[in-house]
């Protein structure tokens, strides 16, 4: 039987499919809750998802993925409280219109519009399939190295934090990835006597630790819940229509997100607002934007979305995550022994079929999930913080534990917890430093074989057309801020 | 160009604001970076084998662009100061503090009692100390709360995952 075939049947068994509900249905709870998000929901199914196998397991984390992606805007309607960074354009639309009493109306053009979305994203991801399989041929050692590095530039460029910051951050993850048995010769390296260490850091501890254990000391200042107050009601059919009506919205958006998913660093919070300026810009009523426009939510939502499958081009093909949620996601295939690249599509057809296959479904599921469920997801925002604080916190623990069966572990996402405050509070991008720390080994292990192919002279695999080209675009990702500020401010010199 | 928006760092109510790029804090994050780039450094030229060419890379790496960030730091400081702009380096113990000072330890407590007793023991303790605590002080809901969560984790992780929740050999 074929891969493709093969994928269609466990995606469309009876396991397949209540997995991938389960695992939409977590991310709804995951996305709807403030503070909470795609990341750490990620983090804390992917513990759960390592006794299954790589299909199943999939199928799990983008039904989640899916789930997040789409429930952000839940909170971001109803109580003008984005449940992410990327769902902060919705609520310039669609609190406004719950205001007016057309929250569920609201809620209804956000499913509508993020399920196309989605499977637009699916759509595209099948269509750059092909190139997969070119791409697995053309790349060698010396393409992923340099690959590596375009992908780290892209993701210290798109900070905001800065080039310097960024790159330390980065440079620090793939340090701290060697710690442990060398890939090389298997010799210990950098475990300062402590035996723990011989196995290197655990990434899942890693990822916890950065992400849930940071997050919930900082959100443990606020003493109340997240949220008091549910307001709307409205009607889901008018949404429904009300979405279908501002198709070219949603098509236009769904461009945005899944081109801005192909670049790696990018994530769906500029597609989205990319989309709402852009509506607005196009629209013969600009003056109803921000005051309950439905292509304010359709656009954005659908950008949001289409970002998925979008993102995943980079994440499948080259193992380069365009997001904080890809990022995972490779962790988790990684975990899984299952290794993202060209070869994906030769070595593991079926596991690359059944993630495309869960896009497309998650986007089914948006419509049909999403909108039931819209209304009572919006309950758990008002789920008091003292409450969900040490639930979060005994949940990360345990499932730390239940990743590996080594406590030592708990101590390793502990330390990262402290790294990953100082990293918010300083400013420093997380994303960068575990993109470094998951790339790094990778990177070291081509860099290596490079090395002996090149007996040292690095500077030869410039001579591979691929390889020039990916150079050349890292410099030009490098050097573009720094060309557009140079300009500003002579501009500014100009007018003063 | 437009200033991008991080609703995760931006809107954060004054005490949880980044700290500022001059501040003591700053520099002094940057400068434990760079002490880790150089004690990676120097395990690395113990290194004889290939295997230390990667780290080596890096930890010099990390050295430059870690001290360039503690530099841009303390040169920002200088001028601040130069030029009677520097914000004093406030820390004041404050509900927020406490509250955030408070959940870091809790955890480290909590993984400390759960490796000797057990998850589930731990859980049954510290689940209702921090509510409590807290400022979450109905009784009913924290004992229903603390009863329910325990049967949801042992039926997850004990029943599926196979993690010894209620036992202290972990």
């Amino acid at each position: 039987m074929s891969p493709l075939w093969d994928s269609f049947l466990i995606l469309f068994s009876f396991n397949g499919l209540f997995l991938a509900t389960v695992g939409f249905l977590i991310g709804c709870v995951g996305g709807a809750m403030v503070g909470i998000g795609g990341a750490l929901t990620t983090a804390l199914v992917i513990p759960f998802t390592l006794s299954m196998g790589p299909t199943n397991a999939m199928i799990v984390l983008v039904g989640v993925y899916s789930g997040v992606s789409y429930a952000g805007s839940i909170p971001s309607i109803l109580i003008n409280t984005p449940g992410g960074p990327s769902s902060a354009a919705v609520t310039l639309d669609g609190y406004a219109l719950a205001r007016r009493g057309e929250g569920t109306t609201a809620i209804a053009i956000s499913a509508t519009a993020s399920a196309i979305g989605a499977l637009a994203g699916g759509l595209c991801l099948i269509v750059a399939l092909p190139f997969l399989r070119y791409l697995a041929m053309a790349f060698g050692s010396q393409e992923f190295l340099m690959f590596g590095l375009f992908g780290l530039a892209s993701i210290v460029a798109a900070s905001d934090a800065g080039y310097i910051k960024g790159f330390t951050a980065g440079i620090l993850g793939a340090l701290l990835a060697t710690t442990g048995a060398s890939l090389l010769d298997a010799n210990p390296r950098f475990t300062f006597g402590i035996s723990d260490l011989v196995d290197g850091i655990d990434l899942v501890a890693a990822m916890i630790g950065l992400f849930a254990f940071a997050e919930m000391v900082r959100l443990s200042r606020n003493p109340n819940s997240i949220s008091n107050a549910l307001v709307g009601l409205g009607s889901m059919w008018r949404g429904i229509v009300w979405a279908m009506k501002e198709w070219k919205a949603i098509l236009r958006g769904s461009g945005m997100g899944v081109l801005v998913g192909f670049i790696p660093g990018e994530g769906g919070t500029v597609a989205t607002f990319m989309s709402y300026i852009t509506e607005k810009q196009l629209s013969k009523e600009p003056e109803r934007f921000g005051k309950g426009h439905p292509a304010g939510i359709a656009g954005p939502e659908a950008a949001n979305n289409s970002v998925i499958g979008g993102s995943l081009v980079p994440t499948l093909s080259f193992g380069i995550p365009g997001s904080v949620s890809t990022a995972l996601l490779l962790t988790a295939l990684m975990l899984h022994g299952v290794r993202p690249g060209p070869t994906l599509f030769t070595n593991n057809a079926v596991v690359l079929y059944t993630i495309i296959g869960s896009i497309l479904l998650g986007g089914v599921l948006t419509m049909i999930v999403g909108l039931a469920l819209s209304r009572p997801l919006a309950l758990l925002t008002i789920i008091p913080i003292p409450v969900l604080v040490p639930m979060v916190c005994i949940i990360s623990v345990v499932g730390i534990y239940a990743a590996s069966f080594n406590y030592s572990h708990i101590y390793m996402a502990l330390a990262a917890g402290v790294l990953g405050y100082a990293f918010i509070r300083c400013r420093y991008p997380i994303v960068a430093f575990l993109l470094g720390f998951i790339v790094g080994p990778l990177a070291e292990e081509n860099f290596m074989r490079t090395w002996q192919i090149t007996q040292g002279h690095l500077w030869e695999i410039l001579l591979r057309p691929i390889c020039a080209v990916l150079f050349l675009l890292t410099l030009i990702v490098l050097l573009r801020p720094l060309w557009k500020s140079l300009i500003a401010s002579r501009r500014k010199k100009a007018t003063a | 160009m437009t200033e991008r928006i991080d609703p995760t760092v931006d809107e954060l109510p004054d005490d949880e604001l980044p700290v500022a790029e001059n501040s003591l804090t700053a520099i002094g994050f940057a400068a434990v970076i760079m002490l880790v780039g150089i004690v990676y450094f120097i395990q690395s030229m113990s290194i004889h084998s290939q295997a230390g060419l990667w780290p080596r890379i890096l930890s010099v790496t990390l050295i430059l662009f870690a001290g360039a960030q503690t530099l841009v730091t303390v040169m920002s400081r200088r001028n601040a100061r130069r030029a009677q702009t520097l914000v004093a380096d406030k820390f004041e113990l404050d509900a927020s503090l406490f509250r955030r000072a408070f959940t870091a330890l809790w955890l480290l407590a909590y993984c400390l009692v759960a490796q000797m007793v057990g998850f589930g023991i731990a859980m049954l303790v510290f689940l209702p100390v921090y509510m409590w605590v807290m400022g979450f002080r109905n009784l009913i809901w924290i004992v229903l709360l603390t009863l329910g969560y325990g049967f949801a984790l042992t039926l997850i992780f004990d029943a599926v995952a196979n993690v010894p929740m209620w036992s202290s050999r972990l």
